[in-house]
This record gives C-alpha cells, structure tokens and sequence, in this order.
C-alpha cells in the first residue's frame, strides 16, 4: 500500500512539471526551472528569457494547472462521498442538481446580465455557488421530509427531478434569451482558461477545509456501505452524517462549478478506478481520489489546450473522451485479474 | 468474389463523391422546383416585355434562378413584402433603399436604422410560422447561420409558396459585395448596388493606400469573445482581410477561420494592439487589461486596447467600412 | 437489565409489533420464537433504536428516550443477516468497525492499542484468525456471519440482540455460536436476546422464551412449562409436535 501511494504522489508531482513544461508556445525546460527558481527564490534570471514566457510559465500555466488539480480533487472527493453515502455508482452531485442549478445561477448572470451588488467579477461564481448548492440541498431537503428515514433512493429520485426541474428552466430562459445562450453553453462546458493564482488562492482553503472534514468521517463511509441500519447499530448517527456528508459533497461540487463550469464525469469515474487499486477503505479512497483526481483533470487540461496548436477544445469533453476508456480498461482487467 | 466487392465498392465510392459534391450546396430542394421555375422564367419574361420602366438590369431578376448557396429558387414577380433573418441581410436592404419593404424582422436586426420601429419580430432559428405567414412576405432572406441546427426551418414558408433565399455569411469582403449585388439583384435592380459599392470600394481603397505604405506593421489580436473562451479568428475572414488592408497583421493569420484561441497563443503573439467587438459585458477593454498574465503583452502595456463597434464589425454587410475605419484609427492613430 | 412495557412499532401507519412487555435481567438471556413476519425482527430493531416505538424501553432503569444515540449502542449491539451488497473491506477491517463507539475522540479515530487488542480477541473467539486480512466478499457464508459475530462482540456491548443469526452455518457452528454467547451472557452483566427459528437452539441458548404470532406475545416463561404441542400447533398452524414426535420414534429406531 505505502507503495502505491508513493508511486501516485511521484505521479503527481511528475504530472504537474509535465503541465507546466507543455503548452501551445515552446519554453525550454531550462526557462521554465530558472522561471520557478526566480519566483519561489529570487534567484537570478538571464535577460535571455523574455517577459512574455515568463508570463506564460508563472502566469498562465502554473497556476491554471495548479488550479485544475485542486479542481479534480474536490471533484472526485465530491464523487466518492455521493457514491458511498447513496451506495448508488450513478449518484454524483452533477445528477443531484448542483449542475443544473449552478446553471441557473449561471444563467441569471450570462443571459440576463444579472449582478450582484459589490460582487462586480465576482458575481457569476457566487451565482452559481449559490444556486448550485441550494438546488441540491432542496433536493435532500425534499427528500428528508417525505420520507422520514431519509433512504438512499427516495434522495436519489427526488435529486433528479429537482435537477431536471431546474434543466428545464434554463433551457427556457435560454431559449428566451438566444444570443447570449453560446456563451452559457461554453461556461457549462467548463474551461480552465483565465485561471489565475488569485483563484487559486480562493480554491486551495475551501479544498482543503472540504477534504479534511470529509476525511473525518472516512470511518462513517466505511460503516455506511455496509446499509444504514447496520451503521446505525454500530452507533452512526446516520442521519447527520449523510447530511453533512451530502452538504460537503454540494460545496465541494458547487465551488468548482462556480468557479470553472460544469466538468462531468471525473466524479463519477475517479472513486472506481481509486477503489480499485486502494481498495474499499475510505482512509485511502479519500485522499487518493483526491490525488488521482487531480492528476487526471491536470491530464486533461493539458490536453484540452494542446492537441490543436493555439486553439482550446472544452476541458469537459476531454474528461469524457478520455475517462471512458480509460475506466473501462482499469474495470475490467482487474475484474478478470480479480 | 473480389469482383463483386470491386464493384461494390467502386459504387460507393461514386455515391460517396456525388454526395459530397452536393452537400456543399446545402439543402437540395431539387424535387419541387424545376416545374416552378420553368413557370417563374415564362412569367417575368411577360413582365419584361410589358413594364416599360424596366431597365435592361430587370431581366436579371428573370435570370436568378438560385440563391447564394445554390438553392433552386422561385422569385415572386413583385417584390414588395420583405422579411429579413439576419442582421446583415437589414443591413443591406436598407442601405439599398428597401428599408420600406421590410414587413418583419429577426430579432438581433432589431438595432438596425432605417427600419420601422413597430416591426414585428421573430426569432430567427425557429420562426413562428403562422404570425409570419399573416404578415404575408413575398421573399426572406435568411443568414446560412439558421441552418446550423441540421434540419430546415424555413421549410414550412417554402410549403406555403413564400420565396426562401438563404444568403451563407461571407468570408472574404469580396464575399459581401456579391451578396449585395446579388439581393440588389433579387428586388428587381441589381444597379442600385452599384452605388453603395463603389462607395465601399472608395473607402476601402483610401484606406489600403495608406495601408500598402506602411512597412513595420503593427500586430494586432481581434477577439469577438471574451474570457475564458476566447474566441477570435485566422485566414479566411473578412476581418482577416481588414486588418491587412490596414496595413497591420493578424497574430492568428496562420490558422484557419474561426477558432477559440488559447490564452498562451495570445501572450506569446505579443500583439501591439488588441481589438474586440465584445459588447455584452461592462466594461470588455478593461476586463481585457486585467487578465493575469497579461499584463507583459505590448498591447496592454501601451494601453492599446479598444473597442469596435459589434454591429460593424460581425455583420458582412457594407457597414463594415464603418468597422474597418474605427479600426484603422486605433491600429495606426497617426496614420489614419 | 432490558425492560420493554408495552412497546408497540411498526413501519408506518402499519403496526407490526403490539404490546409486547418482558423484562430481561443481568446474566439472563431471551429466546423469542415465532413464524415468519410475525414481527421479531422487528422488535430487535425498536430495541437496537434503529426503528420508533410507541411505549417504554429502558436499559437499566434509564428510559431509552432519554438516552442519545450513541449511548443506546454502546449498551445494545445487534447482530444482523448478512446483506447482499457489501464492499470488500478486509476482515479486520470490518470487526474494527464495531469499535466505532470506544475510538471517539481523535479527530481522525485511529484506533487505540485496547482496540487492536479487542479486534484480535474477537477475531480469534470467532477462528478466523487465519483469514483476517482476506476480503470479506471472499469468504463463504458462514465465515461471513462470523465475521459480523466477531464485530459485534468487538462492539463490547451489554446485550446482545441476535437476529436470526445461524442461516448460514452448518450443524457445527450453530451450535458453537450458541455455546459462545451462551458462555458470554455469564460475564459481567451480559445479556442475549435471541431470534431464532429452531426451537432446539433457541431452548440451549435460554430457558426463557417469547412465543410471538402476529406481533403479540402469545406464551411467555421458561421453555420447558410453555412448549407444548397445543401451543405450537396455534402458533405454527401445522401439526408440529406430530412432527418431531415421528423424528423422535424414527431415532429412537435408529433411523431405518
């Protein structure tokens, strides 16, 4: 086990140079190490490097990738929790309704130009943070009050139709409002374009508050999978932890949404492929779905930016296209080898 | 056994060459017209020789047998009842002196001057067939960009007998000025254009005079959209076209039309100007200027930064000498 | 000390149990009998406070509503069927789970070296000693449920409630299960309430016996002065005495 938690830091770490050392412009490694070195230690820099690939290293690159890594780790921490909670490998935060409300939220902002007071920038994360998080606790509030035991799949079902209310209500208000309904389209396809350390900065506390309070309950995930009622006579008091649980699944979701758009998929893929190689213990499925997932959105940024010179493709298609075969291979080789 | 799969495959191969062969021409609606327009070329030949104020440019109203994507078309005899799907497409007939003509209109032509305030309006990728067949059109000139969802909207008004004309937006200003001849020439006078060209020729001209004499030219970065997906464009674009006639050159030249462009392209480009025609947010010249990382481009150093008109500079109409003047004068202030 | 007074509960609007009383004392132990669906399952679930109940509960003179969650579990442990859908956590790892309640405390509940402790004691009461870092989802049916044994007797609990248990073990282990709980309820002041379907384990686990039918208690008291054929043929609506009367002429035959 010590191993494979090594070789996936190592991994990470690699990944992240690997991000930072590609890009639609060449800087010689050399640049880029003399680059960092010169921000983190002051150390000398030759005038042969111009301030623009400076830019482009310290600026652009480093933090939009450190921005995606956090991004996939809350995502997938987010996945992890609906997953075991809900037991249901198709539960994630997306279906439950912090996509679609996030889009509404979204929606008031690009379509209609709505603005909150002294938010000016920004008002579309908040927006979106706001509503994401509120559409899903709807949900589980709606759940919890008709059916008083709180099952899994009373949560599941009323999460989905609150999510495919609230769909409906954007594709309306997208529709009312035509020109600006590209841009909504673009912003729920996600981008980690214009990530800057300023975001970062926001992001980091708010990953690290959400992971660590999951963590917490890393042995509550365990008793969970085993039913409720089984954790219950073990002592759980199920109720509040799956709402806390289920909360901090929204806010992981719902801040990343905010903040970079809808990326699907990393959330419901992640947590399998962790378990798969970790095993079913949440005291390791937690922080190396964070750490896979990470790596694995840095992957796919870099992709997103690369595979056509000076152009963009949607990150969030990326995730699909490459986290489907990619799952498929891990499930089933270590089905028959398992 | 090989021979059949030869042969097979041979006719595919054929099938697959017509078929592309014709997809370039967009919808083939084929079936249905070749009767009509046998009856169309009779009628206005009838026309022709009975109206006596015709001039000889009438008869090339008769002689308009396709639309500019090379649809079959059927033109009506009179046009008097104009509606218009696509900003550029107002533009045009307005500047042609049709702006009376107009009965109904798309929504995002609503800012166009010279049309009835208390026009109605429709939504152009999915009309209200039966409030715009009340307004009772005789032609509409539609943008290709409705044609984008796949199927053909505008079906239903060809059914009822209305005469669809699509006009595909215009890559090359070349492009435009054929658009305008060619709709000068659908409402009955392909003359009339003649002026508003030359005008557009003028002004053109003046400025790539100018244009040809500058030898260090400027870089510019045009982008029509905004962070993060910021979208701007390469060869193949009339805006493209403007900025060489200006005398300057596009950072992106070497890619192909449109494209949403990585932020490192841009920084790296280090453009000496940067345009934008954004126009749905506050303040977009200054949500340019405080990208992070953007601050060692040259552009943004030496505050040179600007705005465009969007109307202007989107529609491939003969406005875009309004865009192409604005831009000239924030590219080369001292020149222009 | 278990006292139940007039519990009734039930899933819903539907009540399942109805006005069941007994007491259970220190180093006593309860066998509640009865045919399927006449609500025993039910009543361990009231009693574990996993479902509401209309009436009193009391641990020890304390009333169960009175008492938090956490509190009632660390009195009463339940040991339940197996279900169907588990994921594969290791052996160990499992029966630790049963010390959820001792390891409180730190922020991240690394278990304790007493808890370690009891998770081998446990493991090995249950010989499974030799698989205990094998994947549950590996084991057989019956190591399974020893399993969920060793992870409620890690639960450390004062009574513990059985809830048809031996479904899935052979001759052998049945019997073993309840000579070891049997042995169990003598320490401290432990106690088992058992639900179980054969009436020959149930009477060697305890003298003290619940007959239920249709969610009400119909016999009640030592084994041996309740059970007769009568009761049983009401109870179970077959000639059930006749039954084991024919198995019993046919051993004392030998069988042939």
């Amino acid at each position: 086990m010590k191993r494979k938690i090594t070789i996936s830091i190592i991994i990470s770490i690699l990944t992240l140079l690997f991000a930072v050392a590609l890009g639609s412009v060449y800087v010689s490694p050399m640049d880029i190490l003399r680059i960092i070195g010169s921000k983190l230690f002051h150390s000398p820099l030759p005038e042969t490097v111009s301030d623009t690939n400076i830019s482009i290293i310290w600026n652009l690159r480093l933090p939009r990738s450190l921005v995606a890594f956090v991004i996939g780790g809350m995502i997938s921490v987010s996945g992890v929790i609906m997953q075991s909670v809900l037991k249901n490998p198709l539960a994630s935060s997306y279906t439950l309704g912090v996509s679609s409300g996030a889009s509404l939220g979204a929606g008031f902002v690009i379509l209609f130009g709505f603005s909150l007071p002294l938010m000016g920038g920004f008002s579309l994360p908040v927006m979106g943070f706001v509503f994401g998080l509120g559409t899903m606790l709807l949900g589980i509030s709606f759940a919890g009050r008709l059916d008083k035991g709180f099952e899994n799949n009373t949560i599941i079902l009323t999460g989905m139709v609150i999510s495919l209310f609230v769909n409906a209500i954007v594709t309306l208000m997208s529709a009312v409002k035509r020109e600006q309904m590209q841009r909504l389209i673009y912003w729920q396809m996600g981008s980690f374009s214009a990530q800057d350390w300023k975001n970062l900065f926001i992001l980091l506390p708010i990953a690290a508050v959400g992971i660590l309070l999951v963590f917490h309950y890393h042995r509550e995930l365990d008793m969970l999978t085993f039913g409720e009622e089984q954790a219950k006579t073990m002592g759980v008091n199920t109720k509040l932890v799956k709402w806390i649980l289920l909360i901090a699944a929204a806010a992981l979701t719902g801040s990343a949404i905010s903040f970079v758009g809808v990326i699907g998929f990393v959330d419901l893929v992640a947590p399998h492929v962790v378990r798969k190689i970790f095993g079913s213990s949440h005291r390791y499925v937690i922080p190396m779905s964070a750490l896979l997932g990470g790596v694995f959105m840095v992957i796919c940024d870099l992709v997103s930016r690369t595979v056509i010179t000076n152009q963009e493709i949607p990150v969030g298609a990326v995730t699909a296209l490459i986290g489907a075969p990619f799952f498929a291979y891990i499930f089933f080789s270590k089905r028959e080898r398992g | 056994m090989k021979k059949i799969i030869a042969s097979i495959l041979f006719t595919v191969l054929l099938i697959t060459c017509v078929g592309c062969g014709s997809s370039n021409t967009g919808t083939p609606e084929a079936d249905t017209k070749p009767e009509e327009t046998q009856e169309a070329e009779s009628n206005t030949a009838d026309d022709a020789v009975n109206e006596e104020t015709d001039s000889k440019e009438n008869t090339a109203a008769a002689d308009i047998t396709t639309d500019r994507q090379g649809n079959e078309i059927t033109l009506p005899e009179q046009i008097e009842r104009v509606m218009v799907a696509g900003p550029s497409n107002a533009e045009i007939l307005v500047g042609l002196g049709y702006g009376d003509k107009i009965v109904a209109a798309d929504v995002y032509s609503g800012n166009v001057e010279g049309l009835d305030g208390d026009l109605p309006m429709f939504d152009m990728t999915a009309p209200d067939v039966e409030k715009i067949l009340q307004v009772e059109p005789d032609v509409i000139f539609v943008t290709g960009m409705v044609q984008s969802a796949g199927e053909d909207v505008y079906k239903p008004f060809k059914d009822a007998g209305v005469c669809v004309i699509y006009i595909p937006s215009s890559n090359s200003i070349a492009g435009i000025k054929e658009d305008i001849r060619y709709i000068a020439g659908v409402m009955g006078d392909a003359a009339k254009s003649d002026e508003i060209i030359q005008e557009m020729d003028q002004e053109i001209d003046a400025i790539r005079a100018i244009g040809e004499t500058i030898t260090d030219k400027k870089k510019v970065y045009f982008e029509i959209a905004a962070a993060p997906n910021m979208y701007s464009f390469g060869d193949g674009v009339f805006l493209n076209e403007m900025i060489e006639i200006i005398g300057a050159e596009n950072i992106l030249k070497n890619e192909n039309e449109w494209i949403t462009v990585a932020e490192e392209a841009v920084v790296a480009g280090n453009p000496d100007v940067i345009l934008t025609s954004v126009n749905y947010i506050d303040n977009p010249v200054d949500e340019i200027k405080g990208r992070a990382g953007w601050d060692v481009i040259t552009a943004v150093k030496d505050d040179a930064v600007y705005y465009i008109d969007t109307d202007a500079s989107n529609n491939p109409s003969q406005n875009i000498v309004k865009a192409l003047k604005e831009m000239a004068e924030n590219i080369y202030p001292d020149k222009y | 000390m278990l006292k139940l007074t007039n519990v009734t509960t039930g899933y819903g609007k539907l009540d399942i149990v109805k006005n069941i009383s007994f007491q259970v004392n220190n180093n006593d132990n309860l066998c509640i009998i009865g045919p399927n669906g006449c609500g025993k399952t039910t009543l361990l679930k009231s009693i574990a406070n996993v479902l509401p109940f209309q009436g009193t509960i009391e641990i020890d003179g304390t009333s169960v509503t009175s008492m938090k969650h956490s509190e009632i579990s660390k009195k009463i442990a339940i040991m339940s069927q197996t279900s169907s859908l588990y994921f594969p956590y290791s052996v160990y790892d499992t029966v630790m789970m049963g010390r959820y309640l001792h390891m409180q405390g730190d922020l991240f509940k690394t278990p304790s070296r007493a808890d370690k402790e009891v998770v081998m004691k446990c493991i090995e009461a249950v010989d499974l000693k030799d698989v205990k870092d094998k994947e549950i989802t590996k084991l057989s049916g019956g190591q399974l449920q020893r399993v969920y044994l060793a992870r409620t007797l890690a639960q450390e609990p004062e009574i513990i409630l059985l809830d048809e248990p031996t479904n899935h073990l052979d001759l052998k282990f049945q019997i073993e299960l309840i000579e070891y709980l049997r042995e169990w309820s003598k320490e401290d002041s432990h106690s088992v309430i058992g639900v179980l379907h054969d009436i020959n384990l149930a009477m060697r686990l305890s003298e003290n016996l619940m007959v239920m039918k249709d969610g009400k208690a119909v016999a009640r008291g030592k084994a041996g002065d309740i059970v007769t054929g009568t009761l049983l043929q009401k109870v179970y609506d077959i000639d059930v005495a006749g039954y084991f009367r024919g198995a019993l002429k046919r051993w004392e035959n030998g069988f042939s």
